[in-house]
Parts: structure tokens; C-alpha cells; sequence
């Protein structure tokens, strides 16, 4: 994948999950566990925060 | 007023309810399983017919984009309906936090979620034969990977309309890109040869004839 490519999928959750899930099968991890975990968290920490934000926003 | 052991104790309470409540109510609709469980798998198998690709690269991607559809399902059709029939308007009067709130749908998504890709994995194993290398991994990611994705649905249920087909289409917008992105079906190593093909410095290399 051209680098363009690689830098945009790096704000991807789903690479993250994909790469994490695919280390089960293979052992085999392209940014290492500790990364892929620490990004989910992250993803899931900054949905629950715009959530939060927007539930109270627009929901009120 | 500072926020206490109990209050606490109640929002996580609270958070549980509206789980159950999803999972009652929301479960069996069938749209759920439209998008949720046969659209990952029909995707899957127009990745997959006349490639030859190894089932140990398909069924990661299965689960993985499992997880991401399944999981951020549940909320854009369960909120949309509940602000239809006003019964959204209860739980954001009942006394619980809106982190509460935004928990508990979190919660009842994820448990659809995490129960689908478990049957994905299960169906993978006992037809392939796969085998599994790190098996506290692969369930830890499975599950971390499926209250991301809800939490993402959960966002996107935000928005304020009575018409699940609103929410829809703006969460396919997102939902859809991240699949050619994100290396799913494709493995880094392949997808890097695949990418090169279009890279002008692999053809600037080639001999001149």
C-alpha cells in the first residue's frame, strides 16, 4: 500500500482490531500488541467522550 | 455536588438496564442481522470466490469486519426508534448520568456483538479446522474490538432523528471506507505488494526494452 495509504489506515480503528485479531491466528502483528491495544482504548475512550458531548448537546 | 460511591453504583446500575433493555427489545429485529451478521458475510465471500486466498487470512477479516458491523448496529436502529415512540425521552428524564446512558447502549451492543463473532470464530474453526496460536488474545481482542466499534454506533445514534434510514448512510460513509483502508482481507505484506503495482518508482525500475 502506497505510504499515503498506510498513514491514512493508521487512524483507522478497524486496523487496529484487524491487526490485534490477526495476531490470535498468526502470531504474526504488523504494529505490535501493545500498540494495537493501547489504540483501542484510545478509540473507545474518545467515542465515549463525544458521545457523552453529543448526547448532552443534542439530546437535552 | 461531588460524585459519590453511590452515584456511581446507581449510573452503573442504570448503565446495566438500558443493556438488558436493548438486548430484550432490539435482539431479534431483523435488520439487525441484515447488516449486522449476512452483510460482513457476503462481503467476505465476494473477497473471497476465485481468489484462492488462505482461510487463515479470510476468517481474521471475517471476524474483524463482523465485530465492526455487528457491533455499531445495534444503537443507530434501537435510539432512532426509541425517539420514534418517545420512549428515549424517559431515559434521558430517569435519574442516571448521560455517561450512563451512553454506557448502557454501549453495553447492550456489545454483548450482540461479542455472542456474533464467537459463532463467526466457532463456525471458522469446526468448517476449516483453523488453529487458534494465542487463544486469551484472540477473545480479549475479539471483545475490546467489538465496544470500540459500539461505542462508534453509539456515537453516531447522537444525532437527533426519529428515522433510523438518517443514521444509516452517514455511519456507511465511515463504516465502508475503513474496509479498503485498513488491511482486512488483504494482509500488511500483501497489501504493500498490491499497492506497489501503482507506485511510479516500481516501473522506473523496470529495464527499458
Amino acid at each position: 500500500m502506497p505510504a499515503c495509504g498506510r498513514a491514512i489506515s493508521a487512524f483507522s480503528p478497524l486496523t487496529y482490531a484487524c491487526d490485534l485479531i490477526r495476531y490470535g491466528f498468526e502470531h504474526v502483528t504488523y504494529y505490535g500488541l501493545v500498540i494495537d491495544v493501547l489504540v483501542l482504548i484510545l478509540f473507545t475512550t474518545v467515542f465515549q467522550a463525544v458521545g457523552y458531548l453529543l448526547y448532552k448537546r443534542l439530546n437535552e | 455536588m461531588p460524585y459519590t460511591y453511590r452515584d456511581l453504583i446507581n449510573d452503573l446500575k442504570g448503565a446495566w438496564a438500558i443493556a438488558r433493555k436493548d438486548f430484550a427489545i432490539y435482539y431479534l429485529k431483523p435488520n439487525i442481522y441484515m447488516s449486522g451478521v449476512l452483510f460482513p458475510l457476503f462481503l467476505l465471500l465476494a473477497f473471497a470466490i476465485g481468489r484462492n486466498a488462505p482461510v487463515v487470512t479470510l476468517i481474521p477479516g471475517l471476524i474483524a469486519v463482523t465485530s465492526l458491523f455487528s457491533a455499531s448496529t445495534i444503537e443507530p436502529v434501537s435510539i432512532p426508534i426509541e425517539r420514534r415512540t418517545k420512549t428515549f425521552d424517559r431515559l434521558i428524564s430517569a435519574p442516571i448520568s448521560i455517561s450512563a446512558l451512553v454506557l448502557g447502549e454501549s453495553i447492550g451492543g456489545f454483548l450482540f456483538s461479542y455472542s456474533i463473532c464467537l459463532l463467526m470464530l466457532a463456525a471458522g474453526i469446526i468448517l476449516n479446522r483453523l488453529d487458534i496460536i494465542s487463544v486469551p488474545v484472540l477473545t480479549f481482542g475479539i471483545g475490546i474490538s467489538c465496544f470500540t466499534f459500539t461505542n462508534m454506533g453509539t456515537v453516531f445514534a447522537a444525532y437527533p432523528t426519529e428515522n433510523v434510514g438518517e443514521v444509516m448512510p452517514l455511519q456507511n460513509l465511515v463504516r465502508l471506507p475503513l474496509l479498503f483502508i485498513s488491511g482486512v482481507f488483504i494482509p500488511w505484506k500483501r497489501c504493500q505488494r498490491v499497492g506497489g503495482q501503482f507506485q511510479p518508482s516500481l516501473h522506473s525500475r523496470m529495464p527499458a526494452i
